[in-house]
């Protein structure tokens, strides 16, 4: 290195000049000092001298670019102060120790009196060079670990990017947004049926996860929710809900209340002793019940075991908050925010008309009080239409020998489902099962008979009689319902996704079609996790067809298809109508057709018509079939109603009598269905959107 | 460990499982990629041996029951953003590429000048140095019933003692080294722990309003809150009220209704109290990483003349990163300015100085 150049003026010299310093390190105890990394090699210095230009006594150590001061003492300076070497000329250094600035105030207040708190430990990254320094990636990563861990606030939420597998919609991200941003995590999600109040309440539970803000929830839904829910949030979400009836949940008995810290239960067993006690017995950081019309009466256990729970964020789901009187919308909002709209007695004072308890006094001021907690978006305010559902039922005549043996074993089901629970008896249960698979097909039958038949004590007779049934289910070469569906996929040329709920109609399924020549995609719950990726792959590449059971397909999106056939029906409408909502949801462009196969003379013929007839179940939008069952005011799930009526039918006639009658309940649910829908059009309007 | 570049589109990584690869990879561990979102990983320190699968898809731990989930807020993702934000609190790295032999430099550095005549200008010599930059990274937390945080970057140019804004320009990965491409003296300097005031200071200016805003939002709310529930219990007292009156039997009632008064009174005071410490907004706010930038600039030394007094001379600087001349402090007040006059005893000032009266303005230069 050169120290005294001859350059023109305007050749930029590099070289050291009287005055260039360097920060140095304090020395260690052995009064060693280290040197940075611009400390020049060469010359090699020799002279140490403190700021008054008195010689230091020091040792160079130019290999390990170090100095070792003599009198270490002499630099005590305190861990804050900084050192420098000077350059004075060549060989010569000069050490200056700068004291520390005062130390400044662990704290300020700002204009509006908002105290500021510094770390006291900031200073730790001030003094002298660090003893670590980053390399550039470490650095990189730092940072980005920095901005991972950041949550700021909840104007961009940071769960948006890592949801999957389904686009979200603007009205959904406002919505969450304003439950946390302006709500504060406490709101009455109102949405009109279809618009997505699940995936509304899964980014505000995502959003809080995420942040660190919850480590527990608790999701309260009907029972034939619960795996729907389960696999939305796991599926899109990222969410591992346990479910009260998951084994690794029984297995540990009360104590998993305490355990597990994000559950799923429905409400009717949580409401419930033993469980009662030990959900109230926990705090959980964030309660979300669906379908909270459940709630709409303070007088239900139900409403007061809600009322109890120890919660930080609840988040409410329901379409229609008010059903017969105002005081149900009060008994939801209380739930949420007690006080907001005053005690029981003044509400109704003050908002209920005396001569009406549907219609509002002082409109304005409920509405501005409500929008406070609630949240309510509609179909044509988000300018949300679903496309039409094209329903097509095909009724097949069933076979001589396919019909000999339904007639058998439904007589068999029938007879034993009577005598259910007895000694010695089948469970009510494997009846039913049984007679669903009946209703699928003879392979189906095959198998559930095979095992009845292996039920212990059965007389011999009874074993006989059920083996031979089971053997000549199995060997009923011919099925009439797969005939048809051949026919029906030479006349629809697009693809279809065929629904079973039983996996040996599924294999007799696929063989027919893979022998008629279709692509096919098979999907099931007992395939893993990649297994049913791929499935849906080929089903979205090259598949025509997607052979599907409900089981594992809760929260997969199937918009790109535009078809679906029931090749059996389950006899509850809900798992009809989730069937039908792989495809027909938010994102299908295009008009679904849905095909439904059914025999002639059976069970699911008769359910079917009910459902059609009474209800237009196939027009209906999602989300709306629960909203009518739950105006049943019928505590049995559906198919529970069906199989209680089956059992209690002498024939198919009566079973068909029986149904009429509950087909006009059901009429009567639908009707005050749509009376609620339009009475909750003119109570809330528009005016619940949320925040832009 | 072989790595496995993940190209399927229909599962792309997400940005918490690149930062674990990206992790581990480098602090020193190491990852193998067992199926989509399913990782056998050994973290840094842990003895070979010591793997640990993980998943990012809860739907995948019933196929691998012995995975941990990797997402947001469980204890294995804290630990690694912890770590990985503890490895680079401290770092300092050379800017490279730049050009110190600009063509004309003194032609550009005079009409970067505003010289009011008759003063002229004339560049003397140029030395090569490194002008420090710190950069530092404040993470702001508020909290009231909720918590949000935020990350504030501030630099300051530890030459000057002045905020610099080309962050994205400083902290270019493609210019940075982590050893001097070159040696250069370094410029003469403050050290962190002196700029580090100014340079909470600026965040201070950031974070005041921010906390305004949330303050205002707080106090309004509290206020609906408190109103309310006021209303709420006087409520209460007054259907208390009216069941004392209604009932026959006054003196049993009025002990019971007595007792259920005293009650109201003290779950009002106990929520409303609550309410307020929910209200409450408190700002804390810490140092959480410092980069020091060191660039290369030249300084320029310049000799301001005017006829018949003596030159002054000026240090100068130019940045080869932006290509400017740096606004050079006023010899006068230390104001930064491009813009100099000469006054009558020939020093070389701002034009703010050259217009305060005499006196000031010799005290000043006496200082």
């Amino acid at each position: 290195m050169a120290h005294a150049g001859s350059f023109s003026p305007l050749t930029p010299s590099t070289t050291l000049e009287p005055g260039d310093r360097f920060e140095v390190a304090h020395p260690s105890p052995d009064g060693k000092l280290i040197l940075p990394d611009l400390f020049p090699a060469s010359p090699v210095p020799s002279q140490l001298e403190d700021e008054l230009g008195n010689s230091l006594k020091a040792e160079w150590q130019p290999a390990e670019k170090s100095v070792i001061v003599a009198d270490p003492a002499r630099l005590a300076a305190g861990p804050e102060a900084t050192l420098w070497l000077e350059f004075r000329d060549p060989g010569r250094f000069r050490l200056i120790v700068d004291p520390p600035a005062a130390a400044g105030p662990t704290e300020v207040l700002t204009e509006q009196g908002v105290p500021i708190a510094f770390d006291p430990e900031d200073s730790t990254l001030l003094h002298g060079p660090p003893a670590h320094t980053a390399a550039l990636p470490e650095f990189d990563l730092s940072l980005r670990a920095a901005q991972l861990a950041t949550h700021a606030g909840f104007d961009q939420l940071i769960c948006l990017p890592l949801v999957r597998d389904m686009e979200l919609l603007e009205h959904q991200v406002r919505t969450a947004r304003t439950v946390l941003q302006r709500f504060r995590g406490r709101a009455l999600l109102c949405d009109e049926v279809g618009l997505g109040k699940t995936i509304e309440a899964g980014l505000a539970f995502d959003e809080l996860l995420l942040r660190g803000l919850i480590r527990s929830a608790l999701v309260l839904v009907p029972p034939s929710l619960i795996e729907q829910w389960q696999g939305e949030m796991r599926h899109k979400f990222r969410i591992d809900l346990v479910s009260h009836d998951d084994p690794q949940f029984r297995q540990r008995g009360p104590d998993a209340w305490r355990e597990f810290d994000l559950v799923i239960a429905s409400i009717h067993t949580a409401k419930r002793e033993p469980h009662r006690s030990a959900i109230l017995g926990r705090k959980w950081d964030l309660v979300i019940i669906d379908e909270a019309h459940h709630l709409r009466n303070r007088n239900t256990v139900a409403w007061r075991f809600a009322s109890e729970l120890q919660k930080q964020f609840m988040l409410l789901l329901t379409a229609t908050p008010v059903q017969n009187n105002l005081d149900e919308l009060f008994n939801l909002v209380t739930l949420l925010e007690p006080g907001l709209l005053r005690t029981a007695r003044q509400f109704q004072r003050h908002f209920v008309d005396r001569r009406d308890k549907l219609t509002p006094r002082n409109v304005d001021e409920l509405h501005r009080l409500l929008a406070e907690v609630m949240v309510r978006n509609r179909r044509s305010t988000v300018g949300l239409q679903f496309t039409r559902r094209l329903a097509r039922t095909l009724y097949v005549a069933p076979t001589p020998d396919e019909q000999a043996l339904y007639t058998q074993v439904a007589d068999l089901v029938r007879r034993h489902l009577r005598a259910a629970g007895k000694k010695g008896g089948f469970s009510r249960m494997a009846l039913i099962a049984l007679q669903m698979a009946l209703g699928s097909s003879s392979q189906a039958a095959a198998g559930t008979l095979q095992t009845l038949s292996e039920t212990p004590d059965l007389t011999a007779e009874d074993r006989d009689a059920i083996r031979e049934l089971a053997d000549r289910a199995r060997n009923l070469g011919a099925s009439s319902k797969a005939d048809q569906l051949l026919k029906l996929l030479d006349e629809y040329p697009d693809k279809v996704v065929i629904f079973t709920q039983f996996r040996a109609t599924q294999e007799m399924l696929r063989q027919r079609l893979e022998q008629a020549g279709h692509t096919l995609a098979v999907f099931h719950g007992g395939l893993s996790r990649l297994a049913k990726e791929a499935a849906i792959n080929q089903f979205r590449g090259p598949a025509r067809l997607l052979l599907a059971t409900e089981a594992g397909s809760e929260g997969r999106n199937l918009q790109f298809a535009h078809a679906v056939c029931n090749f059996d029906l389950p006899w509850n409408p809900m798992r009809i109508e989730q069937r039908i909502g792989r495809l027909s949801r938010i994102g299908q462009t295009q008009d679904i057709h849905v095909f439904n196969l059914v025999a002639v003379g059976t069970v699911e013929a008769a359910v079917l018509h009910l459902l059609e007839a009474k209800l237009n179940l196939f027009e209906l939008v999602i989300g709306e079939i629960d909203m009518i069952l739950g105006n049943l005011d019928e505590e049995r799930e559906f198919q529970d109603v069906v199989a209680d009526l089956w059992a209690e039918s002498a024939d198919l006639g009566d079973f068909n009598r029986h149904l009429e009658e509950l087909g006009q309940r059901l009429l009567a649910a639908k009707e005050a269905y749509l009376r609620q829908r339009s009475h909750d059009e003119k109570l809330f309007g528009d005016l619940f959107a949320p925040d832009r | 460990m072989v790595e496995v570049i993940n190209n399927d589109p229909l599962h792309p990584s997400s940005p918490l499982e690149e930062f674990v690869r990206r992790y581990l990879e480098t602090a020193g561990g190491a990852w193998d990629e067992v199926e989509p979102q399913v990782y056998d990983v050994m973290l840094p320190g842990e003895a070979p041996g010591g793997l640990l699968r993980i998943t990012f898809d809860p739907e995948a731990l019933p196929e691998h029951p012995g995975a941990q989930l990797a997402s947001f807020g469980t204890p294995f993702i804290d630990r690694l953003l912890a770590d990985a934000v503890e490895r680079g609190r401290s770092a300092q790295f050379y800017l490279a590429g730049l050009n110190l032999a600009p063509h004309d430099l003194a032609t550009r550095v005079r009409r970067s000048l505003t010289l009011a005549p008759p003063l002229e200008f004339r560049l003397e010599r140029v030395r090569a140095l490194y002008f420090p930059v710190a950069v530092f990274w404040f993470h702001a937390e508020f909290v009231s019933d909720q918590k949000e945080q935020e990350n504030l970057a501030v630099a300051i140019d530890l030459h000057y003692g002045r905020e610099v804004r080309h962050l994205d320009q400083l902290l270019d990965h493609s210019r940075l080294l982590e050893q001097p491409p070159l040696w250069l003296p370094e410029a003469r300097r403050s050290s962190l722990a002196a700029v580090y005031p100014p340079a909470r200071e600026q965040v201070l200016r950031s974070l005041a309003p921010m906390a305004g805003v949330r303050q205002r939002d707080l106090a309004e709310r509290l206020e609906r809150q408190v109103a309310r529930m006021r209303r709420y219990y006087a409520d209460l007292r007054e259907e208390l009220e009216e069941q004392r009156r209604r009932t026959r039997d006054k003196d049993e009632a009025a002990e019971r209704l007595a007792s259920r008064r005293v009650a109201i009174d003290r779950e009002e005071q106990v929520r409303v109290a609550e309410l307020r410490q929910k209200s409450t907004l408190r700002v804390h706010l810490r140092l959480l990483q410092v980069a020091m930038i060191r660039q290369p600039k030249l300084l320029v030394h310049a000799l301001f003349t005017t006829p018949d007094r003596e030159p002054s001379r000026l240090e100068l600087v130019w940045d080869p990163l932006l290509e400017v001349l740096e606004a050079v402090p006023c010899p006068e007040c230390g104001r930064p300015t491009y813009a100099f006059e000469a006054t009558r005893q020939g020093r070389v000032v701002c034009p703010a100085c050259i217009a305060r009266p005499v006196e000031a303005l010799s005290r000043r230069g006496r200082r």
